[in-house]
């Protein structure tokens, strides 16, 4: 056989040009005859070789069957694949069950398949340590980023955001406009606010050469569409308040304030406070000076979306911070999905866990009402908002009760909503990648 | 089930080898046939009975030909005729009923629909598989195997049967009765298994991504068109060897000595030369099969071209049901006549690097077509990379993702060469030390493997878990 190819070989290369030197056809072409040679006598080396393989292969693989399965990804926040059944639960001796078509059905339909994979990659022993390798390898390999994030300069990571999808930006807006329309019939006034993701804001950060021109065309979109609904003499707004706020963060962060985490796409709560600070000029209102507020650490250990997608474990977590003020345990937040009620806005519980920006009136809900004990006079706030929302919320309950409503769950009538709640405001706020990646806020437009 | 698989690598694997070592020597191509069936059967169970039925079948024809070969010579013909038919009746009903179902509705009159079967895996390699072993027994080249388990643990044997290589049932004939496994064997196995592991993993697969990210770029440039191909150039060759030497590398474990599937294809100096290099395997079969039985180069230059017309129009269907592949078939069966008449003779005054730039252009562009099975986005592809429909020229996206994509296109490079190989074997030969630092590195090999497979399956997915 290995006679044949070498026979083989030669006359190949008989038909091509007499070479000078020797060639790559040449080194190419020995290689099979040189791997047989080693492969015709044991060396104590192929012996180390071997037994390192196959001691890799089966103790991981013992491992996973030892190891007792976890029911709940704290990093990932879902649940994990438990082991996989051949057949499905059935009462009945195993005639009946081949009867009713449960004999090994699971196994016949191609399922058990699926769930073995998945409860390998779900399951499998010091999974994090693998993550990290791959992370560590491509960043070796100076590609500069792993499963999409990318490391920036001073440990931000950042979440790339390529071909926004600039029409759901425009539907986005557009559907919001046609809500405002609307409330503007009842008296009540609306504002769009637009927030920036990591990258949008934290631009400076970003590697040399990286292509920003992609991530400030939703911006342009956006800003464009809002001018088209301006008044041009009067310099107001017709139907709706819109703020873009990209720009004032992007310049308190170019100014080295921290306004964003490093590791997670969210802005951090000081970031939050200047949002609040630009939304209540913007409603001629006044805002509490920061020096009001008590800050206080509550994490030195956050580690955010970015970090878990990125692989690169040597990356420093972030701080998290509540920004306290007299009397904010007085207030009663209901959780109207679970009909749970809490005192104040934070849900300390999530400090415990892997997703702690999730203390923030705890995280994401389709309806939370939020409002001041014992006074019942306050104008109130029906806030429409993505993730970005929560850490705003505490400073916006400084002055107003809320309604908070998510519209990825929220699936009723937020017109309805408004004149049931008696709502005097409507702040309907989103990131960018919200805004881009669905036209979520179509929702609005449900009677 | 993939070889580049967790579950693979950490459950079947480790099973297989184990009680394939401890059984005695008479079992141990029943247990490669049991866990072969098993490892087909992964995710479509059903057609683990047509896998029975093409073995129990071909067991027949062969036993019958074999029988017949020396006495009935007709006789023996004709089985071998009917198991070719249904052979390729039955690839042809699988893998080609729809494309000829929608081809012909076309036409007036004529409406057949469409069944949307799912493929049976491999069934384009073991197909071929199966009919070498009937035409190698009709024609001497083998002996006739009274035991339907060899045959069976032939035909599905699991290291090639998804992706090949395409064995002669006449290369393995011996290794199928008596096989010697050896320590120094199961150590070079190992080896060649990690490094086409490797390949498929850290190589094809980031390289496939980054393809993917181009042909599906809304505003792709000139230059991110044409360096998204070189990435699928990349894939398509470390995917597809990385499959042939994690195949060569199992089947040396247990003691089978497969030819190489590929030989360094992107060293070409000119496209006969590539096919040589290329999928070694089916470019034999075809020769053997198909070719030689039409004549091959006896019987004038016309019947040689229509030989090799019909070998290149089969190789490129063989690819897939549809006429993308076709058209690349004759792409090459139009570039390897012309290198026959003349080419050939002219090139070798021509420096050896335009020689090499010539084969890998029309390589390059041959992926083109290969890789679109919808022409109209194939032609789309092919105008953004002349500036028609394009975003432009060059853009910042593309600076800074070439930038950061150079080592990895200098590792990709590096590893489409023999050098390093080369390197490797003589190292290994002489240095101790060296030999020790290799099976080291093997194991870092295989645990990065295992990262990247377990990232792969690493999906954050925060926001919805109600």
């Amino acid at each position: 056989m290995m006679e044949n190819n070498n026979e083989m070989m030669k006359n190949e290369a008989a038909v091509s040009p007499k070479p000078k030197k020797r060639t790559m056809q040449d080194d190419a072409d020995e290689l099979y005859a040189l791997q047989m040679k080693l492969a015709d006598s044991a060396k104590g080396a192929d012996r180390v070789g071997m037994a390192l393989f196959l001691a890799f292969i089966f103790i991981l693989g013992a491992l996973i069957f030892i190891i007792p399965d976890k029911a709940f990804s704290e990093q990932e926040n879902r649940a994990l694949q438990q082991r996989p059944q051949l057949q499905s639960k059935f009462d009945g001796n195993l005639i009946e069950r081949i009867q009713a078509g449960k004999f090994l059905d699971k196994y016949f339909s191609g399922d058990f398949a699926e769930d073995v994979g998945d409860y390998y990659s779900d399951q499998f022993p010091a999974r994090d340590f693998f993550v990290g390798l791959k992370g560590v390898t491509e960043i070796a390999m100076l590609k500069g980023e792993n499963n999409d994030v990318v490391l920036g300069r001073d440990g931000y990571l950042l979440s790339r955001m390529d071909h926004p999808n600039v029409d759901n930006v425009l539907k986005n807006y557009d559907a919001s406009a046609a809500f405002a329309e609307r409330m503007k019939e009842i008296g009540v006034e609306v504002t769009f606010a637009a927030a920036g993701r990591v990258i949008d804001i934290a631009e400076d950060k970003l590697p040399a050469l990286y292509p920003v021109d992609v991530l400030t065309r939703p911006w342009e979109a956006l800003d464009d569409r809002a001018a088209q609904t301006h008044i041009a003499d009067s310099g107001e707004y017709t139907d709706m308040l819109y703020l873009n706020l990209r720009d004032p963060l992007k310049a308190a962060s170019e100014a080295g304030e921290d306004v964003m985490y490093r590791t997670d796409h969210h802005w951090t709560t000081h970031g939050a406070y200047l949002a609040y600070v630009e939304l209540m000029k913007l409603w001629g209102m006044e805002a509490l000076p920061e020096s009001a507020f008590t800050v206080e650490v509550v994490s030195d250990a956050f580690y955010g979306t970015a970090w878990r997608n990125a692989g690169m474990k040597w990356i420093e977590p972030d701080t998290m911070e509540f920004y306290r003020f007299a009397g904010d345990e007085d207030f009663t937040m209901t959780i109207h999905d679970s009909e749970t009620v809490m005192d104040g806005f934070y849900d300390r519980s999530y400090l415990e866990k892997t997703d702690k920006y999730s203390s923030f009136i705890s995280g994401n809900h389709a309806y939370v009402t939020v409002e001041k004990d014992g006074d019942e006079d306050r104008e109130r706030l029906l806030l429409v908002k993505d993730s970005f929302g929560h850490s705003l919320a505490p400073f916006l309950a400084y002055h107003f009760d809320l309604e908070i409503i998510d519209l990825r769950y929220y699936k009723s009538s937020s017109a309805a909503l408004v004149q049931e709640t008696g709502c005097d405001r409507v702040l309907i706020i989103n990131n960018m990648d919200s805004l881009t990646s669905a036209s979520t806020l179509g929702m609005l437009g449900m009677e | 089930m993939l070889f580049s698989s967790l579950e693979f690598l950490f459950a079947y694997l480790p099973i297989v080898l184990l009680i394939y070592f401890i059984a005695p020597v008479k079992l141990r191509n029943l247990w490669i046939l049991l866990v072969s069936l098993f490892f087909y059967g992964w995710g479509e169970p059903v057609y683990v009975f047509l896998m029975i039925f093409t073995v129990l079948f071909d067991y027949v024809c062969g036993y019958f030909v074999g029988k017949y070969k020396d006495t009935h010579h007709k006789r023996a013909k004709v089985i071998l005729i009917i198991s070719v038919i249904v052979n390729l009746g039955l690839l042809g009903f699988f893998k080609y009923f729809d494309f000829f179902a929608e081809n012909l509705s076309k036409l007036p009159f004529i409406d057949i629909p469409t069944l949307g079967l799912t493929l049976p895996i491999g069934i384009s390699f073991y197909t071929f598989q199966i009919m070498s072993y009937v035409i190698d027994v009709y024609r001497g080249d083998a002996r006739v195997q009274k035991n339907p388990i060899v045959v069976g643990a032939y035909v599905s044997l699991f290291p090639q049967l998804i992706a090949g290589p395409i064995v002669r049932y006449q290369d393995v004939d011996d290794a199928l009765r008596e096989r010697h496994e050896s320590v120094a064997m199961f150590a070079s196995g190992v080896r060649t298994f990690i490094a086409g592991l490797g390949k498929k993993v850290v190589f094809a697969n980031a390289a496939g991504a980054l393809w993917d990210a181009a042909a599906a770029d809304p505003e792709r440039t000139v230059i991110g068109a044409w360096v998204g191909l070189l990435f699928y150039c990349f894939q398509i060759y470390f995917d597809f060897s990385g499959y042939s030497d994690m195949a060569i590398g199992l089947g040396k474990m247990m003691g089978f000595r497969f030819l190489e599937n590929f030989n360094y294809p992107y060293i070409s100096q000119n496209i006969t030369e590539f096919w040589r290099r290329w999928h070694i395997s089916l470019g034999t079969w075809f020769r053997e099969y198909v070719y030689i039985p039409l004549g091959g180069n006896r019987g004038g230059k016309w019947k040689m071209y229509r030989n090799i017309f019909v070998v290149w129009f089969l190789t490129g269907f063989w690819h897939g049901a549809d006429w993308n592949f076709i058209i690349w078939g004759l792409y090459y069966f139009v570039l390897l006549v012309v290198e026959k008449t003349f080419l050939l003779e002219r090139m070798k005054r021509w420096p050896q690097v335009f020689r090499h730039i010539y084969t890998l252009f029309f390589v390059y562009f041959g992926w083109l077509i290969f890789v679109f099975d919808d022409m109209g986005a194939g032609a789309s592809y092919l105008g953004t990379m002349f500036g028609v429909g394009s975003a432009g020229f060059i853009s910042g996206a593309d600076v800074y993702s070439l930038l950061h994509k150079l080592v990895f296109i200098a590792i990709l490079v590096i590893a489409s060469v023999p050098k390093p190989r080369q390197l490797f074997y003589k190292f290994y030969e002489k240095s101790n030390a060296f030999r020790y630092a290799a099976a080291v590195g093997a194991l870092l090999v295989t645990v990065l493997v295992t990262a990247y497979l377990v990232d792969s399956s690493y999906n954050p997915f925060l926001y919805f878990r109600f």
